[in-house]
């Protein structure tokens, strides 16, 4: 009996969080696959009644013809998504890049040798990071009107770098503390300089969390909203975050809105589908730094 | 042996830079030459900034008309008397104030859940975790939809419950900022459950037990076991917590952009509003200095309970 009400219960709790998790995602999903008039339906429908792709065609820049409703043109915010996409992409792969280079480099004699003072580097570095970006954003805004930096992505992508390499460095050294020191030792009597033991042992033993801190590296950019907006926006430069306060500021149709950002929630669902062990360890050890800006 | 005499030789040489190169480097000098670059160049891209930040503040700058006159504490003094200002730190105290309590509340009830031993608890986790991996900005957007007076979910499930008769309008002045509370607990509450997750887990299951089969009952099982393990996770969280509720900018910009009026304009926004839509980029400088202020001793008391010995 009380075994029964406890399960019961359980149910009950558990399915709150999984609705509570996920009712937004799956309204705003349900108006991506509407037409405009059934968005205004009341009471609304709480699954489209003819499921259509043309939210997700129109915003692509994809003019469709369906029969029941005539050629539904591409939307005029296309260009922005499209060009935010591709934006996008390139500041992730540049930060990814420099970050994943940087980071290993750095994080790899601050756990392994010992150093003298590398705690408060370290401990310098991750403080100086906890800033908040808002701050951070009127001095850069300055700096980079100068030296012409504005809404070019090497800016995004300097901006980004300076919070990602903390993280990566942190979370590196977090994992290389994992691994026994003697891997290094017995390598280096098996004659192997510096490099190569960092090129044949700590590379390879390190590898998972590397390969997700880049995937949290790009998610990161491909998810920064402030910089972005603040540095990009109306520029040729401009990247897809900023591409939604400007068609909401414009009053763009909902459903195609919607469209919009499911399409930009597929990197962090795949990440977190296919990373989530990795994540929900590295993630919250970094939390402070990823987030802080 | 070689190695070891060569190291303790004086370097004679004004140029000792380059002979470097003819020794082998020890591991401390190999290891310095690696970090220390790129450790001063991490410093340096914020503590200059900030550095800079503060000699905008005591300055009138205007980038665009090339405007730039020092006037000592002026903007602060400006600041401190400015009544929107006062708003917004007042609208960033109370938004922050309800989303700590929300997070507590959701966030241990969703780490208690998620201990239990269920079928399909791994694929629970990953979709609780969702709401964190989307970005502040994403939420603004979708709890905008939510929220909407036109085709909100929430209108909507009032409107089929026969609640209300027509939808309304949620944003008013007086609503606005519970409502952006809530969206963004939405958003940070996996982070909570997650770091009392990992404190519950490390709970012994015997205590347990043992603690049942003396009849202890389930408040005061929580209060007396559950509660003294998980107290460090809970602290840790609740100032972080507390530091991503006050620096919260994205939300304000997109979900409300400070309206209606200036009802939802947090001092995040009031920065932002300044520096760059009016574009008086040093009294925006003033104003970030208020919010570090707040900000850093939030920081300093999260970095002394990390490196404390527990």
């Amino acid at each position: 009996m009380n075994m029964n009400r406890k399960k019961i219960l359980l149910v009950i709790f558990v399915s709150f969080i999984i609705f509570w998790s996920l009712f937004p995602i799956l309204w705003i999903f349900n108006h991506s696959l509407m037409f405009e008039e059934e968005l205004y339906s009341r009471p609304p429908h709480w699954i489209p009644q003819n499921p259509i792709p043309n939210n997700y065609m129109q915003i692509l820049g994809i003019p469709a013809y369906y029969p029941r409703y005539g050629e539904v043109k591409a939307s005029g915010h296309a260009p922005a998504i499209l060009n935010g996409i591709r934006n996008s992409t390139i500041v992730a792969l540049l930060v990814m890049t420099a970050t994943v280079i940087v980071a290993t480099i750095v994080a790899y004699p601050l756990a392994r040798f010992n150093l003298r003072h590398g705690n408060k580097y370290l401990f310098v570095v991750l403080t100086s990071r906890t800033i908040p970006a808002i701050s951070i954003a009127i001095p850069y805004f300055i700096f980079f009107f100068y030296l012409g930096l504005y809404g070019t992505v090497f800016g995004v992508a300097i901006l980004h770098f300076s919070i990602t390499i903390p993280f990566m460095i942190w979370v590196l050294i977090g994992y290389l503390n994992t691994l026994p020191l003697d891997l290094d030792r017995s390598a280096r009597v098996d004659g192997y300089g510096r490099l190569g033991v960092f090129r044949k042992v700590i590379v390879p033993m390190a590898g998972p969390a590397i390969v997700t801190s880049i995937v949290l590296t790009f998610l990161f950019s491909w998810n920064e909203f402030l910089f972005a907006w603040i540095f990009t926006s109306g520029t040729t430069a401009q990247t897809l975050p900023p591409a939604f306060p400007s068609m909401l500021f414009m009053l763009a149709d909902p459903n195609n809105m919607a469209a919009a950002v499911i399409i930009s929630l597929i990197p962090p669902i795949v990440i977190c589908a296919f990373f989530e062990r990795y994540i929900t360890r590295l993630k919250i050890v970094g939390a402070v730094q990823i987030k802080s800006g | 042996m070689m190695r070891k005499s060569m190291r303790k030789s004086k370097i004679q040489s004004p140029l000792f830079f380059i002979n470097i190169s003819k020794r082998r480097l020890s591991d401390q000098e190999f290891g310095n030459i690696l970090a220390i670059p790129l450790v001063v160049f991490a410093i340096f891209i914020v503590v200059f900034p900030l550095a800079y930040s503060l000699w905008v503040s005591f300055r009138d700058i205007n980038i665009f008309l090339h405007v730039d006159k020092f006037i000592g504490f002026n903007q602060y003094v400006k600041a401190l008397s400015d009544p929107l200002v006062t708003n917004s730190i007042l609208v960033s105290l109370h938004f922050t104030a309800e989303v700590v309590l929300l997070t507590i509340f959701l966030g241990l009830g969703f780490a208690l859940v998620l201990n239990e031993v269920f079928p399909g608890r791994r694929i629970v986790r990953v979709l609780t975790l969702v709401p964190w991996a989307l970005s502040e900005y994403v939420t603004a957007v979708i709890w905008r939809d939510v929220y909407s007076s036109e085709y909100g979910f929430v209108n909507g499930v009032l409107f089929s419950l026969r609640i209300i008769d027509r939808y309304l309008n949620f944003l008013t002045p007086e609503w606005v900022v519970e409502l952006l509370a809530v969206a963004f607990a939405w958003h940070i509450v996996p982070i909570m459950a997650f770091f009392l997750l990992g404190g519950l887990q490390s709970i012994p299951e015997e205590i347990y037990s043992q603690a049942k089969v003396d009849g202890v009952g389930p408040v005061k099982r929580f209060l007396t076991i559950t509660f003294p393990y998980i107290r460090y996770a809970f602290l840790v969280a609740l100032i972080f917590v507390t530091f991503l509720a006050i620096t919260a900018t994205d939300m304000f910009i997109v979900l409300t952009g400070g309206g209606p009026g200036i009802s939802s304009e947090s001092l995040t926004f009031q920065i932002y509003k300044t520096s760059f839509l009016i574009q008086d980029i040093s009294y925006g400088a003033a104003i970030s200095f208020i919010l570090l202020i707040i900000t850093v001793p939030i920081l300093i008391s999260y970095f002394v309970i990390l490196t404390r010995k527990r």
